[in-house]
């Protein structure tokens, strides 16, 4: 018992004596508190963030594409701009989730099924947004492959568009991977510390 | 400066030997544990918006200090942007002070991360009912695992006796 009382007793000194040596010190300075508040939000959040001001973007030159310059039918434009839209709202209420002030300040267990949480909305998503994907490239396809009375100009469309969804495939998987890696990464430390 | 500027900075400049002296306890070395306090800062000034007084900001400070060094991605690469102008490293300094303090580091390190958070609080004389508020445990939870940690720290003290 004693020796439970010392050594506690100890460390409790030498905890006073730690906070004394750092009131002591000057480990704040001015350019230390403009960098912090220069900081923007995390990883995953802004990489969100990008995706929530691009959406718009997408629409309005989905637009310009299939509505001006090659018109295809207006059930394929409606369906490519109600698809777009249904993203921008999934990618905003996911966001709504990560909110990076959680993260850092509420209670780790409580955030960590947060993170399970978002982690299984992003997979459904994905799940869903591929077959939805694929049927949508295959309608525009046939809708660029009646477009306008040049073989060649239509070619030249369908090959675009599907060398355009290949490359646009390939960076959304990669994005997403290394997305997931990031959360499952948080969500290991939670677990194992809790 | 603005006034939530103005704000944040007296809070730090309040605050800081508690926020750094849990980032000394959850690093390695000088340059971890000033890495450690700048990420706190900044979660702090991040969460300064949703800081709504429910709790005491002592409480709110604690819990940000402790989330991030436990949470901390110790693979990613360290930017070294801004330098702190502390002046004593305490990982090296060979006054009897810094020693006493290594080796409250050494035992502490020793321990869990969570565990660390939870004798750290328990040091600093915090109350039960406040440190389950902080790491997010029942105080019924706080207690069981104080006795263990407790229970541990004794176990590497006579082992390092011996």
């Amino acid at each position: 018992m004693t020796n439970d009382f010392n050594e506690l007793g100890e460390m409790r000194r030498q905890i006073a004596l730690l906070k004394e040596k750092l009131d002591n010190e000057s480990i704040v300075n001015d350019r230390l508190m403009r960098s912090v508040m220069k900081t923007k939000v995390g990883k995953v959040d802004s990489y969100l963030l990008k995706l929530l001001f691009i959406t718009p973007l997408v629409m309005a030159l989905m637009y310009l594409d299939f509505a001006i310059m090659f018109p295809i039918s207006t059930a394929c434009l409606v369906a490519t701009e109600i698809m777009l839209l249904g993203c921008g709202i999934f990618i905003y209420l996911n966001k709504r989730l990560l909110a990076s002030a959680d993260l850092a300040s509420g209670n780790l267990v409580e955030e960590c099924k947060k993170l399970v949480r978002f982690k299984k909305r992003e997979i459904r998503y994905l799940y869903v947004s591929i077959p939805l994907v694929l049927a949508w490239m295959a309608w525009l396809s046939y809708e660029l492959l009646h477009y306008g009375n040049d073989p060649t100009e239509r070619l030249a469309l369908v090959y675009g568009c599907v060398f355009g969804g290949i490359v646009g495939f390939c960076i959304g998987i990669y994005k997403f991977r290394s997305m997931m890696r990031n959360i499952n990464e948080v969500v290991r430390q939670i677990e194992e510390i809790s | 400066m603005k006034e939530n500027e103005r704000q944040f900075a007296d809070i730090v400049r309040q605050h800081k030997s508690s926020i750094y002296s849990v980032c000394y306890m959850f690093a390695k070395d000088a340059d971890e544990a000033d890495d450690l306090f700048q990420e706190v800062l900044i979660n702090l000034w991040k969460g300064m918006d949703s800081f709504r007084h429910e709790s005491k900001i002592n409480t709110w400070i604690w819990r940000v200090s402790f989330n991030t060094c436990i949470s901390a991605d110790r693979k990613r690469k360290r930017k070294k942007e801004v330098r702190l102008s502390m002046d004593v490293n305490l990982f090296e300094s060979p006054d009897e002070d810094s020693r006493q303090i290594r080796m409250l580091h050494e035992r502490i390190h020793r321990l869990q991360p969570f565990d660390r958070a939870i004798v750290m609080l328990w040091l600093e004389g915090i109350s039960y009912e406040e440190i389950g508020a902080i790491v997010g445990i029942s105080v019924k939870n706080v207690s069981v695992r104080l006795v263990r940690i407790k229970e541990m720290l004794k176990q590497m003290n006579s082992n390092g006796e011996e």
